[in-house]
């Protein structure tokens, strides 16, 4: 791990992160993700074996595996926000009467002890496998040789009162610099940059930003000869605006020939990327007439789905076409790989 | 004539952008649609300060925001027209509205009595001025190469005729605003005029001034306008309770530049009396000569005071003359005997009464200390005063009636104001310092942040040497340019870097002395050192009333 910074200013209501690590050799292509398999906190970790009087030490049998009990708790299974299926299964294993809805394993434990080890490791043994998470890219093979990046939000979210915090995300922000990390890519096929003469249009909102910041330091990094057309969005201009000096960079080389920004909260309407691309109709339909891919990336609800409606009336309106006929010429540029969506 | 003279210097590159601005446009409406950048594009910079604003960034916030891939936090400082720091209640309502609407909150009155509004972003300046233009106040020229906001002396109970003599500043303001209808159409979305004519500029033409351009009116013996450190300053005459005219000083202006020996600070040389039926025209030709001999090579030696210098003194008077085509009339005698504020209530001759509050640095905010913002807007809601800004950025609750005082002393007990200001040390009273740190681009060092804690400081020594009661004027920039006046000051910070200062000594009190340079860019330890020492010896060696700046240069401290 090289560095993570969180891209927001202070007043924001989001937190971003901007994660370098270092992947000597690593082959990947723009477009492509890279899955994390999260760790637990510690902390957490030394505080349940704790509750609960356990020798972390001891080796178990997990998935026919052999493990410690701090191993399985640090690196295999979730323990954070269990859902409601094994927070029932946990009520009956250890006959508590525990009210439906999700919760952390050490909370349970707390409130709801086990008999003893033997009853806590049959517990443990029937939670789910930490799942991988998967970042789009956001470097580009020829720009950032070594390195691979990627954006990670926080992801807080409220159930029942309280604030939790996802935990890649979590994890991947408490990062210290120098530590190592493995990672696997994940191959996405369709995502691909068109032939360097063809044009782009992008729309990635939020972390969207990722695939199209790999994108544009590639095709800066090989002066690829095709037009580049962004739209970014977030919630403030001032806090918010993701790989703000890299944009304008590019804008002032040319890299980039168009930018368009949708800033939500900075007014009193509120602004979203398909906003702007209606208002740019025309524009937009010369560029797909002229050949130019079309790509999403980001929030799949509701923002792809947006996006996609404009993108529909913008080619009904300004070609002169029927709701079908728009949508055959959307199933069109999708058969060509010209409208390609990476979305979440 | 010096080498330099004999052939003509390039002119500046701000001159090329105020020709090519097609009076003041420039290229700012495309700037302002950049969505991409808070900033406006370079020469819109230098451009917009016609329109009343400057761009700034926040620079604790650079090396940060530069980490995070942000641009610099860029914002803009807009700035009144307010000749002679007027403003009715509605106004400073509608002020208020517009500050907490769009800006830091923050209102500050600054060193010109005017206020300013700051942390405006770029989506934000059109409406700000929309609300100003609704509430029937502009921005126009209060900054850039032009006539800026013209200072009058506040108090009206200086003089029966204060209103008069009030009533020139407006004059001034008017006949030298520019005719350009760029503001109206920039800002206010005025349809662009098709017919050039109606915005030809006889006066400023199509590059304006050489630099900018200060006229203040003082009414003696106060001279709390500090009218010698304008361009152009207006000294009343007034006899029997009449206005005559006014003495016509010319070539004040503060700023120099650190390690420049050619830039030099300067109070304005009285050339003369004119009746105050001729005194517009000699403020126009005044300006016309500075517009047609200035400097326009090298902006730090493009101020007035240097055009003076340069054709002298004698000679800049006959050409003003033979613009005006008649001669300016002997310099009437006056005398100033003070410099600052009257604070508390004080009656003017019109019977009206008039409440001086301290506002600490011009900030007008609600602190931990004082609610000054509330009170002055419960004041304003009465609706039974106005408002006038001081040149030492406090603030006059005016115009109030006899019977209305009870109702506003009421509102200003509430919050604390009278209790405050009358809390308020005499050196802080007769303190001021500039805006400096984090948004002013040029400081060096702070200023308005800093000079809390260090008056905080030097009080315990007045204390210690039993001159509480002393009214010392002390001043303090975060750079040589001068905003808050050091040089006209009888103890000036001067900043050279961040926490050290030149300590400049020996002005007068009625601000007709310039200071001397004493020691150069001292810590805040060698400050109260060298402060301590000082003080000593003026308690032990001092004539019976003698002003410390006085006392500093019979002693040939400086």
């Amino acid at each position: 791990m090289l560095t993570h910074i969180n891209l927001n200013d202070r007043g924001s209501n989001k937190e971003t992160f901007h994660v370098e690590l270092v992947a000597e050799n690593l082959e990947y292509q723009c477009g492509d993700s890279i899955g994390i398999v999260p760790e637990n906190d510690s902390q957490v970790v030394t505080d349940i074996i704790q509750v609960v009087n356990a020798d972390g030490n001891k080796s178990i049998e997990y998935k026919k595996e052999r493990i410690t009990v701090y191993e399985l708790l640090k690196r295999k299974i979730n323990i954070v926000y269990l859902t409601e299926r094994l927070v029932q299964h946990y009520s009956t294993a250890t006959g508590h009467t525990i009210p439906a809805g999700r919760a952390d394993l050490l909370e349970l434990l707390k409130k709801y002890p086990v008999k003893n080890v033997a009853q806590f490791e049959e517990i443990l043994v029937g939670l789910n496998a930490i799942s991988p998470r998967l970042y789009t890219i956001a470097s580009s093979p020829t720009a950032h040789e070594g390195e691979v990046h990627i954006l990670v939000v926080k992801d807080v979210y409220e159930s029942e009162g309280k604030r939790l915090i996802g935990l890649c995300s979590d994890y991947l922000r408490q990062f210290k610099t120098g530590k190592q990390q493995t990672f696997f890519v994940q191959p996405n096929k369709r995502f691909r940059l068109p032939a360097e003469n063809k044009d782009i249009i992008m729309v990635g909102p939020g972390t969207g930003i990722a695939a199209f910041r790999s994108f544009l330091a590639e095709r800066d990094a090989t002066g690829a000869r095709g037009r580049n057309w962004l739209f970014f969005g977030e919630q403030k201009f001032t806090t918010d605006f993701l790989y703000q000096t890299e944009i304008q960079n590019w804008y002032e080389t040319g890299v980039l020939t168009n930018v368009s920004l949708a800033f939500s909260r900075d007014q009193q309407e509120k602004i979203y990327v398909q906003h702007k691309m209606l208002e740019n109709a025309p524009a937009i339909y010369q560029w797909l007439e002229d050949g130019a891919s079309f790509f999403v990336c980001g929030k799949k609800e509701p923002m792809s789905h947006d996006v996609e409606k404009a993108l529909l009336h913008i080619i009904q309106q300004q070609g002169n076409k029927t709701a079908e006929q728009a949508m055959h010429y959307l199933e069109e540029m999708e058969k060509e790989g010209r409208y390609e969506k990476d979305v979440y | 004539m010096s080498e330099q003279n004999k052939k003509p210097q390039p002119l500046s590159a701000i001159e090329k952008v105020k020709t090519a601005s097609d009076g003041l446009r420039g290229s700012i409406k495309e700037s302002l649609q950049d969505e991409i950048t808070g900033a406006i594009r370079e020469d819109d910079q230098a451009v917009i300060k016609f329109h009343g604003m400057y761009m700034q960034d926040d620079r604790d916030r650079r090396e940060e925001r530069a980490e995070k891939k942000l641009e610099r936090l860029y914002s803009y400082m807009i700035r009144l027209r307010l000749p002679g720091g007027a403003l009715s209640a509605q106004n400073w309502i509608d002020l208020n509205e517009v500050a907490n609407e769009h800006s830091t909150g923050v209102i500050k009155i600054t060193t010109r009595q005017t206020v300013q509004l700051h942390g405006i972003v770029k989506s934000d300046i059109k409406p700000t001025i929309q609300a100003f233009n609704a509430a029937k106040l502009d921005s126009i020229a209060t900054c850039g190469d032009i006539n800026r906001n013209v200072t009058c002396a506040s108090h009206p109970k200086q003089s029966a005729i204060h209103a008069e003599v009030f009533s020139y500043a407006n004059k001034i303001s008017e006949l030298l605003m520019p005719k350009t209808k760029a503001y109206y159409e920039i800002w206010l979305d005025e349809e662009k005029i098709v017919d050039k004519k109606e915005e030809e500029d006889p006066l400023y033409q199509d590059r304006y001034l050489p630099r900018k351009f200060k006229i203040g009116i003082a009414i003696p013996p106060n001279n709390d306008s500090d009218v010698f450190t304008n361009d152009l300053g207006l000294v009343a005459i007034i006899e029997n309770n009449q206005l005559l005219g006014f003495n016509i000083a010319v070539g004040g202006g503060l700023s120099t530049t650190h390690g420049n020996a050619a830039t030099y600070a300067r109070l304005g040389t009285v050339i003369g009396f004119v009746s105050k039926e001729n005194v517009l025209d000699v403020v126009y030709e005044v300006v016309t000569t500075q517009r047609d001999y200035g400097n326009r090579s090298d902006r730090k030696l493009a101020r007035l005071k240097y055009t003076v210098d340069n054709m002298g003194v004698d000679n800049f008077k006959a050409e003003v003359e033979k613009r005006c085509g008649f001669p300016l009339q002997a310099i009437k005698p006056f005398e100033f005997t003070d410099r600052g504020d009257y604070y508390g209530w004080h009656q003017g001759e019109n019977k009206l009464w008039y409440y001086t509050a301290y506002a600490e640095n011009g900030r007008v905010l609600d602190d931990e200390k004082t609610a000054l913002k509330t009170a002055l807007l419960e004041v304003a809601k009465t609706g039974l005063t106005s408002f006038l800004f001081t040149a030492s950025q406090n603030v006059i609750i005016a115009d109030v009636k006899e019977e209305d005082k009870a109702a506003i002393q009421t509102i200003l007990d509430a919050f604390k104001i009278s209790a405050q200001t009358e809390a308020t040390s005499l050196i802080r009273k007769n303190s001021i310092a500039c805006v400096a740190l984090p948004t002013c681009p040029l400081a060096l060092a702070e200023a308005q942040r800093y000079i809390p804690t260090l008056l905080g400081k030097i009080k315990p020594l007045l204390t210690k040497y039993g001159l509480d009661n002393e009214n010392i004027i002390l001043r303090m920039t975060g750079c040589p340019n001068g905003c808050a006046r050091p040089y006209a000051a009888e103890i000036g910070f001067v900043g050279t870097a961040p926490g050290l200062y030149n300590l400049h000594i020996g002005g007068d009190h009625q601000g007709q002395r310039l200071n001397k340079i004493y020691k150069e860019s001292l810590d805040e330890a060698s400050i109260l050192t060298t402060l301590d020492g000082l003080f000593a010896l003026y308690k032990n060696e001092r004539y019976s009333k003698e002003r410390f700046g006085d006392f500093v240069m019979r002693r040939q401290l400086v």
